[in-house]
């Protein structure tokens, strides 16, 4: 499967992925994904942004994604944007 | 291998938070302050006229809603904007912010040049931690 490395920016994802550390993900190819796993991700809103975040929830296509940071605040994620589309995944994180 | 960046942001999408909103309403308090001094001075013989008491009125109106705006606009950069991460490099954000709010307070209840411009100085002193805090280096201007 090809590799894909990623480096973290922001904080939205502290304590587990830190501002700068690096990652290596699958490029995601349709397989399939599950709760707790990080996606890289295309942004609903902006496609000049490209996002990590953790899959809280599942429902078909469609992922709830959520940051790790206990700061309600810290993330831009499904609380404000809402499930995103398989689609939009480019990588999955190990 | 590719090589790409995810960013883990929560402002980078929106980017709506400008210290400007709060400058304005700074300056706006300070400006109302400073009329209401030279009124008072001037034209203290026709303070029972209805014009000076209305011209006042406004004054003061005016002073108070735009001291409340400004602590408004400061507190939403101060809990929405920063995060626990900023502390790390102002240790001090949480008091700086507290005592802005309070001279809104003071603003807005008193008639004090003195007052007024250290809330201007507090302003100048978070739009300069917010435009750090973005990595941008954006001049201190006042609109009046």
């Amino acid at each position: 499967m090809e590799k894909l490395q990623v480096i973290i920016r922001g904080n939205s994802m502290s304590p587990s992925l830190v501002d700068g550390q690096e990652i290596i993900c699958n490029k995601y190819t349709g397989q399939e994904i599950f709760v707790g796993q990080v996606v890289i991700f295309i942004h609903p809103f902006d496609n000049n942004i490209t996002a990590a975040k953790r899959v809280s929830e599942i429902n078909g296509n469609k992922l709830f994604v959520v940051g790790d940071n206990p700061d309600p605040l810290s993330s831009d994620d499904s609380h404000n944007f809402g499930l995103i589309d398989t689609s939009l995944v480019i990588a999955v994180a190990d | 291998m590719n090589r790409i960046e995810a960013s883990a942001h929560c402002d980078g999408p929106c980017g709506v938070y400008d210290p400007a909103s709060a400058r304005v309403a700074a300056e706006a308090v300070q400006s109302m302050t400073k009329k209401m001094l030279t009124l008072a001075e001037n034209h203290s013989a026709d303070c029972g006229s209805a014009t000076y008491i209305n011209t006042m009125s406004r004054y003061a109106a005016i002073k108070e809603e735009e001291a409340q705006k400004c602590k408004k606009e400061l507190l939403v950069l101060w809990t929405d904007f920063f995060k626990p991460v900023h502390l790390e490099s102002q240790p001090d954000l949480h008091d700086i912010f507290w005592q802005a709010a309070k001279l809104c307070s003071a603003c807005k209840v008193e008639v004090s040049a003195q007052h007024a411009q250290e809330l201007m100085d507090a302003v100048e002193k978070i739009h300069h931690l917010f435009w750090s805090a973005k990595g941008r280096d954006v001049p201190w201007v006042r609109a009046s």
